[in-house]
């Protein structure tokens, strides 16, 4: 019964979602749109259960007084902080403090974390393109071929009136025919392998995520 | 007369106006709008060719009553209009209503009215656009049963090919075990509904049984609170189906933040503080795949990845020991399992697969000999 009704309640929800990519009814699709609806009421229900998980976590290692004890006081207070900011004050506008300490604190560390990026592309693509086997050896020409097409250097080199095209001619080969082939290849699979995932959970022979053991 | 809801209404009144005396619209239909929820009606026109270019068309409603109701201006070159079309209130269901339309210069002056006969919206029951969709999802489904079925009986005998990084996976935990440090599973950072996210928390009970077997913490940081909760659920299970639920943290299952690269901030902190010996990355990612691949790299972390986002394969490919690649993703479950009932959905993956090769080469030389039915039989209607 634990995992009898919760495997009644996805094999019906998720029947209910296939069917509605093929029935257009708009009953049918009030249906689906309530249920997603639901689904929207229980995720921001979940929010509380991550702020109680934060919360939990990060008081008892302030109470142990563990090293990283200082990293959870700026966390705890910095989410105080904003929710008071965010309940307390006015947050439209570009003035108002939670506004500001969104464009000036979280935006900026924001994109410094994504800037980290190029910088472990590069490390990433040096250990990938050290020609120590055959494949990395392709990897590597089919690397420097695109990267010379894709520059202005590249065309200066060898143009597009050139004999095939020149680099940028070549570049354009390798994307569009055996990468896109390779990729495609790929999706393929995907997304038998994500339809063949959801029938097992629809049909209960995958039950992992139901809990309750086995 | 009604004529039902899928014929098009003949045009039963032809009035010519002053202005371009010769400006008129022919061919006018009315037909409920194919494929729909209902309370929608699709007019088409033809206009003649005097008539000037910038000349609009005024479609109104008649219902049985003779009450007019606007639906639309539009430019006359449109030669069709949807009364009932994005979120505006269109004709009941199943209940005749003419459509008038008026064609009228830049100054609104009248050119020409035509109405047409009396019609009926009606919704559909099943999107015949999308037959072609039913019926490969049919094929696949019943190859599927029918795996299952031979699964049962107990004859079938499933080969499943070695997969390197599912086996790493032991490599990795029995290293951590060694180490005496924590693994840490990264879910993706999708909600739970997504089917990358689903193939994760099936991968996360395995691991969590073996990391529950070896009595190696697990770390499971997540970026929704949904999968939070469904991953502390699954950590438990496979805690229990080890026959180690004290093995089971709750500490260990911890949400981040929804921010993408906060919560990136977040693992990376773990990584670094932590240093996991093993870490996994199993689910859908973007731009952070790297940024956690590289600091686990960094952090001497032995690193299993397994996606099928194609845009960030080769990061992980690059950056990660073992990456499982597309439906590998998918397959891991099952093949960790080695349930009878799970590998047969591999085979009918397998025969789907056969069939759309099939299909692409008889489509490839259909195309080359000028013959595009059979791929236009696989277009799918929006």
């Amino acid at each position: 019964m634990k995992r009898a009704v919760p495997w009644l309640l996805t094999f019906v929800a998720g029947a209910l979602m296939i069917n509605d990519f093929f029935v257009p009814h708009r009953t049918h699709a009030a249906i689906t749109q309530e249920l997603q609806q639901w689904g929207l009421i229980v995720v921001a229900f979940t929010y509380v259960l991550g702020m109680a998980n934060v919360f939990d976590l990060h008081f008892k290692k302030i109470r142990r007084g563990s090293s990283e004890a200082l990293y959870s006081i700026v966390l705890v207070g910095s989410m105080l902080g904003m929710a008071a900011l965010g309940i307390f004050h006015d947050h439209q506008g570009e003035q108002s403090p939670f506004i500001w300490l969104y464009n000036t604190v979280y935006d900026p560390l924001s994109a410094t974390m994504f800037a980290l990026l190029a910088f472990f592309i590069t490390s990433a693509a040096y250990r990938a393109f050290r020609a120590r086997s055959t494949e990395a050896v392709l990897l590597l020409s089919a690397a420097i071929l695109v990267m010379l097409g894709q520059v202005p250097v590249g065309a200066a080199i060898w143009g597009p009136d050139s004999f095939l095209g020149g680099f940028p001619g070549l570049k354009d080969w390798i994307m569009d025919v055996p990468n896109l082939a390779g990729k495609r290849a790929i999706l393929m699979g995907a997304a038998l392998g994500a339809i063949s995932t959801g029938i097992r959970v629809i049909l209960g022979l995958e039950r992992a995520h139901l809990g309750g053991g086995k | 007369m009604i004529r039902g809801a899928a014929v098009a209404a003949a045009c039963s009144v032809l009035v010519a106006a002053g202005g371009a005396a010769a400006a008129s619209l022919s061919d006018v239909t009315a037909r409920d709008t194919p494929n729909d929820g209902g309370r929608s009606v699709t007019v088409t026109w033809e206009t003649s060719a005097d008539t000037p270019a910038d000349a609009s068309v005024r479609l109104e409603r008649v219902d049985a009553n003779g009450v007019v109701t606007e639906v639309a201006v539009v430019p006359a070159s449109q030669a069709g209009a949807m009364d009932g079309s994005s979120g505006q209130e269109g004709p009941p269901d199943r209940t005749p209503v003419s459509y008038q339309l008026t064609l009228e210069d830049a100054s609104g002056e009248s050119l020409a009215v035509v109405s047409t006969d009396p019609i009926m919206a009606l919704p559909q029951f099943f999107h015949r656009g999308r037959l072609n969709v039913l019926v490969m999802l049919g094929v696949f489904t019943g190859l599927l049963f029918y795996n299952i079925w031979r699964a049962n009986q107990g004859t079938a005998h499933f080969y499943i090919r070695r997969l390197a990084p599912v086996d790493a996976m032991d490599e990795a935990i029995g290293r951590a075990t060694e180490m005496g440090r924590p693994v840490l599973y990264v879910p993706g950072i999708e909600e739970v509904q997504d089917i990358q996210t689903i193939a994760a928390m099936l991968i996360l009970e395995r691991v969590a049984e073996k990391t529950a077997n070896y009595e190696v913490p697990l770390t499971v940081p997540t970026r929704t609170p949904f999968v939070l909760a469904v991953a502390d659920e699954v950590v438990r299970t496979g805690c229990t189906a080890a026959g180690r639920p004290d093995a089971y943290r709750p500490d260990g299952i911890r949400y981040i933040s929804n921010e993408q690269f906060a919560y990136c901030a977040g693992v990376n902190g773990i990584i670094l503080r932590d240093r996991p010996a093993a870490n996994f990355y199993l689910g859908r990612f973007f731009a952070e795949s790297l940024i956690f691949a590289e600091t686990g790299f960094a952090a001497g972390s032995i690193q299993i990845a397994g996606t099928a986002e194609v845009t960030q394969l080769p990061f992980f490919i690059a950056a990660c020991d073992y990456t499982l690649i597309g439906e590998e993703f998918f397959a891991a479950s099952a093949y960790l399992s080695r349930d009878p009932s799970l590998l047969s959905t591999l085979r009918a993956a397998d025969w789907a697969k056969v069939i759309l090769v099939l299909a692409l080469l008889t489509g490839a030389v259909l195309e080359s000999l000028g013959m595009s039915a059979f791929r236009d039989w696989f277009s799918v209607a929006g």
